[in-house]
């Protein structure tokens, strides 16, 4: 909206028809945002209503208006009026609408029109920030002299929301739906003369009156040709054509400012590969067909005759359409519809000019890239793909390991990649129904409970085709005997319908079956899939790694042996990939349908390394080194703060007691240089080590002796249930700070020592004591993390980690936990969490933090919208109950599981990069200030960063400050004396849910909440 | 020449169903009409011409029944590129490789044409394919599939005319690009002379039969088995002749009758039974050890005893030689996995003595494994040899980020 840009080309189109723009008319009601859409179903002619239509605002007290407004004289300013369509206000929220099918057949109102003018973008993938808008567009509203109503007859892509129709438009194309962000309602303003300035207009209206078009007549004859005006221009102006109908300009707005410059510049490698477009654009066409033809099966049939007149390579939603190439501005065609003999009128309307790096196009270049792994003969399991003659055979553990790639092709700052990421799929040579029979050997009784925990949430693979499914549950009053309804109406049963589709005799006729409860959505088609899907145990091999073998440390070893690759092989593999693709004709020839071809070379850009930090523990202090690891040091020298042990008690089972014994006196060698003063323990030898003798004796002995600061239980074996039993006494019931080890642990007398001295700065981390610290040259900061632990088998509750920081020098950290129910908003606990820990700050600096970074973990890329659109307004929200407090606030989306890699890159050799190491342009979102840190040095496999999205940020944080501050947060996490993956308060508060979610399945007692008694 | 369009059957079929009343569909019963062939007749080597979609190979691909090769021809190369990859192995294929081979091919290529590959097949299926030729390929089909190629049997199917007037609303015939469609008589003198030229016997038979008196018209789709009267005596030197069809896909389907597939799978189930057992015995004795360190000692028999429990065959316990555990063959062999695999204890044993991954006694009757599992440190912290060099001091630059920002915030 700059309006110094120069004045928008005069498209043809626009100066053979000077034709009248327009705005919503919510442009004049600028408090009440609309974000809508409204998706116009065919239109009566009498009826100005949009089929349906939401908007957000303030439902029911103003309807917000579409209208079109017709200037009669140029002086007077005037906006949408006369045919206002008006949207049911039933529901605030964002709308979803589209203008769809507009059935006129004149062609001089209508699309061609609609979209000629339209200066915009309109798949606006820019933050959607309404609301900050909205201000602005006023006073530009308000300035201007005159305003016209344009509408559109133009599918608007949805605002955000989930099941966006562009998306649903591509489940045809058999493409996971992608996040497409468009802008409900960004009225587009058009002045006559000198200023040009645009509003994004992202809006559909179908308007089809008589009267309507009447008016539209009147007012270009009454008006001299105008110019249009645009803002900043990413313009798909075409070289060698002269100045074209203008449909399209991608995204609006300046490039993000997130570029930093501390640290030392080294060569970066990636698991992106440039692609290249070699079309100049990709042109959008609405499709109309009439009399309407329902079925989009049928639609997709009559198009497909017309191949002559499309060519062969088209994107296909039903009503939109993608081409590589030009059609005149409209095509009429005409089909037979099969089932009636009614001739069909197909009108193929150009819409849009999109280059060819669209987030438009996205999507179905994903479907072509899916057919070119399929060419290269990988085998489609999940989203992943997986090369069957190169699979990993773990005979011994009766598993199979496919490697293979995750790709997708990506629009990011740097221009369109091709995302790959080396995957490995873990399949299992046993059917569900044999696992169950080695269960029922096991355990008789309990056979169904365990079968639950085993099964559900695991991921199955079907013996009858590639499809995975996730069991949801387990049926056990069903077996392969019953019968089920076919689509057609027939009833079978299972035993007869494997063996009449696929061959296959049912061995076990008495097993249960399983259940797979999909998501509910709905085809293309409008059907809508629901209910549960019934399988067979015998007939689904198990998928991933058995639960007993990831506690199971040698087998983990063999497998992760296969799983975690280097940089070197990583970036082999990748390299094979690009050369198998680029070496098979049909992939090249498939890809070069779209004009896309894939670079043969990684890339490689400049990163940074950020500085050392500095260690600071109670006197000593020093720079890390390049390996990050200062274990030496932290029991060398006294921590910063340490709480003397005069009470403590150890429980441990009689055959334990030499290893108990020896503990303790190592205990008390390896404390003082730590500055740790301890005294003798109340020693507990239990005759047995059964649960109930721990908790009893546990119990009673806090009871007799209030004293006690801490419980030390020595455990042989690995035995959740004791451990969640100590846990949940010592964490609720009886608050006490508890220290839980394995008596594995600390058998070998020659591995005491180090033990010992890690066990004993955890211990002092649980009773309140400091360890280090770095500098953070912020003051009155507080530093949040917040983490969500989904529990797979008890799918019913989420539980929240929250640990905020209490001081300067970000050592003492405030902890809380809230449960909350599927689907529930976790903004209700986080308030409750946000406010107790403003108190407790209070309450030790007197005064609020001026300043807060919360560090979110637990944010997928489809939910930024949802995080920015209701958490950090909620969080402000909290902010107003404390009277004349606005701290600054910092909202950083921490992502761990994401696709990209980084490798060091030096003298044509790829490695892992070295702690620190930051990568902020090329690879970054285009939609936020982001940046990718890995922060934590790598033993074993490849470099994973991890990626950082600061998605609110009125601190004002640089992307400097940012950056250095997340790495600093990764040096605080006590349990390990190094720097880790996220930043420290993420990683307490992901341990703490953890802990509540798995073990405590409650939340702890609020006098532990300022201690790290999780750790 | 384009002999056979490129409509696919599904296409037609789907018409058809939409106005007929068959159930299950038409077309579904003419797959099965031919499933139910190879069930009986268990052919070893299956052509399907004019396959299109591939949908009766993609078939007869899960009810195999013992075929081992499986080839679908068609003039479009389109249509199979497109499909061909829905007859790759699916990953079950993979975990549960098939006791039988099978090899899938596709190629380009019309009926009309004579390819030396195509001889010497157990079972040719034309299902609905020779009414979209001229009646002058007709002839050289039945030349090229009857004469030539000489198939153990031939199932050939086309619409019978005489049905037609039941279907609602047909007029012509039942697809555009049909260029005849026979009565039962015009088909069956097609196929009589097929079999006095090239020596076939032949019966009639169909599927969609019309309710009541409407009978008599016989099948909606006339279906022709030829069997061939003598046996075949081609011998490999005519496949010399060059190769017209083109070759679009070909995989072969993993299978025990690849030895190293055998071999590997069997040596697989034999380490994870010998490991399970040996695990077993492990952590018995680490649990009597541990009890023996604080109670009184158990029975040094309990090992003994527990082996005894499982029977006659179980009886050979699993002990420990210095610093091995030895798994005696027999209780492995008790395995209903590896049983299944090889029918003998003695195949067993020479299957295990070729392969490197298994240690056996010289007898060959015990494999031989590790005791001590390497013990190592599961922790999650490792100890790291000292490689950092602290520096001691702090080149700490005073930073202040709220001065900094105190320069932004202004702006």
């Amino acid at each position: 909206m700059d309006p110094k840009r120069p004045p928008f080309p005069g498209p043809p189109g626009v100066t053979r028809m000077p034709w009248m723009q327009s705005v919503e008319d919510q442009g004049q009601l600028p408090d009440q945002p609309p974000l809508g859409r409204a998706r116009g179903l065919v239109l009566p002619k009498d009826e100005p209503l949009p089929g349906r239509g939401r908007a957000l605002g303030v439902p029911g007290e103003m309807p917000v208006r579409f209208g079109r407004g017709i200037t009669p004289s140029v002086s007077e300013p005037l906006v949408g009026i006369p045919r206002g369509v008006r949207l049911p206000t039933d529901e605030g929220g964002f709308g979803r609408a589209r203008g769809f099918l507009l059935a006129t057949p004149e062609p001089s109102v209508g699309i061609g029109r609609g979209a000629a003018v339209r200066p915009v973008s309109t798949l606006d993938s820019e933050k959607s920030d309404v609301q900050e808008k909205m201000p602005e567009l006023k006073t530009e509203l308000v300035s201007k002299i005159h305003f016209f109503v344009v509408f559109e007859h133009q599918r608007c892509v949805e605002a955000p929301g989930p099941g966006s129709s562009l998306v649903s438009m591509f489940r045809g194309l058999g493409i996971e739906p992608g996040k497409t962000w468009g802008r409900g309602a960004t009225p587009v303003g058009i002045s006559l003369g000198t200023e040009s300035d645009c509003i994004r207009m992202r809006f559909a209206v179908c308007v089809c009156s008589v009267l309507g078009r009447g008016f539209v007549g009147v007012g270009r004859a009454a008006l001299p040709p105008m110019s249009v005006g645009r803002g900043p221009i990413e313009a798909p102006v075409l070289p060698g054509t002269p100045p074209k109908v203008e449909v399209k300009i991608e995204t609006v707005k300046e490039p993000l400012q997130k570029i930093g410059t501390k640290g030392s510049p080294v060569s970066i490698g990636s698991n992106y590969i440039p692609i290249c477009c070699k079309n100049e654009a990709v042109f959008q066409y609405h499709v109309t067909f009439t009399p309407n033809v329902e079925s989009v099966g049928m639609r997709f049939g009559m198009m497909k005759e017309h191949r002559p007149t499309t060519g062969e390579v088209v994107a296909f939603d039903g009503s939109i359409l993608y081409l590589p190439k030009r059609l005149e501005e409209v095509v009429h065609l005409k089909a037979e519809r099969k089932t009636d003999n009614q001739e069909i009128d197909i009108k193929i309307q150009l819409t849009k000019i999109l280059p060819p790096s669209s987030d438009l196009c996205i999507p179905f270049y994903n479907v072509v890239l899916r057919r070119v792994m399929k060419l290269l003969g990988l085998k489609l399991v999940g989203r992943n793909h997986y090369d069957p003659n190169a699979v990993v055979i773990l005979g011994k553990h009766r598993l199979q390991v496919w490697p293979g790639y995750s790709t997708s092709i990506k629009h990011t700052d740097g221009g369109l990649y091709l995302v790959v990421d080396v995957s490995h799929k873990v399949l299992r040579n046993d059917s569900v129904l044999d696992v169950m029979n080695l269960i029922y050997q096991g355990s008789r009784e309990s056979f169904q409970d365990e079968c639950t925990k085993e099964f559900v949430g695991s991921i199955v693979i079907t013996r009858y085709n590639n499809r995975t499914y996730r069991i949801d549950d387990i049926e056990w009053s069903k077996s392969p005997k019953d019968t089920f309804t076919l689509a057609d109406g027939t009833v079978t049963t299972f035993v007869d319908y494997y063996r009449k589709n696929y061959g296959i005799t049912i061995k076990e006729l008495d097993q249960p079956l399983l259940i797979h409860r999909p998501k509910e959505r709905s085809k293309p088609g409008g059907k809508v899939i629901t209910g549960e899907i019934l399988l067979l145990p015998e007939l689904s091999f198990m998928t991933g790694i058995p639960e007993k073998m990831r506690k199971d440390f040698r087998a983990m070893k063999d497998l992760t042996m296969h799983i975690n690759v280097g940089a070197e092989q990583h970036t082999q593999s990748l390299k094979q990939l690009l050369h198998n693709i680029n070496s098979n004709n049909e992939a090249v020839s498939e890809l070069a349908r779209w004009g896309l071809s894939i670079s043969q070379e990684i890339l490689v850009t400049q990163g940074r390394t950020l500085p050392s930090e500095t260690i600071c523990l109670h006197s000593a202090s020093f720079v890390t080194s390049p390996s990050v690891d200062w274990s030496r040091e932290v029991v060398r020298d006294p921590s910063i703060s340490t709480v003397p042990l005069n009470c403590w008690a150890v429980f441990y089972p009689r055959r334990a007691t030499d290893q108990a014994e020896e503990l303790v006196t190592t205990f008390t060698r390896v404390a003082g240089p730590m500055g740790i003063r301890i005294e003798r323990p109340i020693r507990v030898e239990l005759r047995d080590d059964r649960t109930e003798t721990f908790i009893k004796s546990i119990h009673s002995q806090l009871t007799s002796e209030p004293r006690v600061q801490l419980v030390v239980c020595i455990m042989t074996g690995n035995r959740d249930d004791l451990y969640s039993a100590i846990k949940k006494l010592c964490c609720i019931q009886s608050p006490v700070p508890s220290q839980a080890i394995n008596v594995r642990t600390i058998s070998q007398p020659q591995k005491l020592r180090s033990i010992a001295q890690k066990i004993l700065l955890q211990i002092n981390c649980k009773l309140g004591g400091e360890l280090w610290t770095v500098n953070v040259p912020l003051k009155y900061l507080m530093v949040i993390g917040v983490d969500v632990h989904h529990d797979v088998s008890k799918k019913s509750r989420s539980v929240m980690g929250f640990v905020a920081s209490l001081n300067s020098m970000l050592t003492k950290w405030y902890s809380r936990v809230t449960f909350q129910m599927p689907h529930e908003e976790i903004i209700n606990g986080f308030r409750v969490c946000l406010l107790a820990a403003l108190q407790k700050y209070y309450e030790v600096n007197h005064a609020f933090p001026e300043k807060i970074v919360i560090y979110r973990d637990g944010v997928s890329d489809g939910q930024l919208k949802t995080v920015e659109l209701y958490e950090i307004p909620q969080v402000l929200k909290c902010f107003e109950t404390i009277p004349n407090y606005e701290p600054k606030l910092a909202f950083i989306v921490v992502q761990k599981r994401i696709s990209t890699t980084l490798y060091s890159y030096g003298s044509d050799h790829f490695g892992t990069p070295s702690p620190g190491t930051v990568l902020d342009h090329t690879v970054t979102n285009r939609d936020w200030v982001d940046f990718y840190l890995m922060a934590h040095s790598i033993r074993q496999g490849c470099g994973l960063p991890t990626h950082y999205i600061a998605v609110y940020n009125t601190a004002n944080l640089t992307p400097d400050h940012l950056q250095r501050l997340t790495f600093k947060m990764c040096h605080l996490y006590w349990n390990w004396p190094g720097t880790i993956r996220v930043p420290a308060p993420c990683k307490y508060a992901h341990k703490l849910a953890f802990l509540s979610g798995q073990y405590l399945h409650s939340e702890p007692a609020i006098q532990l909440s300022e201690k790290l008694f999780f750790l | 020449m384009c002999l056979m369009r490129t409509h696919s059957r599904a296409d037609l079929t789907k018409t058809l169903a939409m106005t007929t009343p068959f159930s299950p569909p038409l077309y579904m019963q003419r797959y099965q009409f031919v499933i139910d062939y190879v069930k009986t007749y268990r052919p070893k080597k299956v052509i399907d011409f004019g396959c299109a979609e591939c949908c009766l190979l993609k078939k007869l691909k899960f009810h195999r029944n013992g075929i081992q090769l499986l080839v679908g021809v068609d003039i479009n190369s389109v249509v199979l590129l497109k499909r061909m990859h829905t007859l790759a192995p699916l990953i079950s294929d993979y975990l549960q490789p098939s006791d039988g081979p099978l090899t899938i091919e596709l190629y380009q290529g019309s009926v009309t044409e004579r390819e030396p590959c195509t001889r010497g097949f157990d079972l040719v299926t034309c299902v609905e394919l020779i009414e979209h030729l001229e009646l002058v390929e007709v002839a050289s089909f039945s030349e090229v599939v009857f004469g030539y190629m000489s198939p153990g049997a031939v199932i050939v199917s086309t619409p019978n005319a005489e049905f037609n007037p039941l279907l609602p609303g047909l007029r012509g015939f039942r697809n555009y690009d049909h260029k005849f469609e026979w009565t039962r008589a015009e088909f069956q003198t097609w196929a009589h002379k097929v079999c006095r030229d090239y020596g076939y016997s032949v019966h009639f038979t169909g599927v969609g039969e019309a309710v009541g008196h409407w009978r008599e018209v016989g099948f909606c789709t006339q279906i022709a088995v030829f069997q061939r009267n003598f046996h075949d005596t081609m011998s490999n030197a005519e496949r010399l002749e060059p190769s017209v069809y083109r070759l679009m896909y070909r995989v072969v389907y993993p299978s025990l009758s690849d030895n190293n597939i055998y071999q590997r799978t069997l040596v697989n189930e034999v380490l994870y039974e010998a490991q399970h057992l040996r695990q077993e015995w492990l952590s018995r004795m680490n649990m009597d050890s541990s009890n023996n360190a604080h109670f009184c000692a158990p029975p040094l028999m309990d090992v003994f005893q527990h082996g005894l429990e499982g029977g006659t065959r179980d009886c050979q316990p699993v002990y420990q030689q210095g610093g091995t555990i030895c798994v005696p063959l027999a209780r492995v062999w008790s395995s209903p996995r590896v049983r299944a695999l090889c029918g003998s204890v003695q195949r067993l044993r020479e299957e295990l003595q070729v392969d490197s991954r298994v240690r056996m006694s010289a007898d060959g009757t015990v494999l031989i494994l590790p005791a001590a599992a390497d013990d190592e440190d599961d922790e999650e912290v490792e100890e790291e040899e000292n490689v950092k060099a602290v520096s001691g001091v702090a080149n700490n630059v005073e930073e202040d980020w709220d001065r900094e920002l105190g320069c932004y915030g202004n702006v």
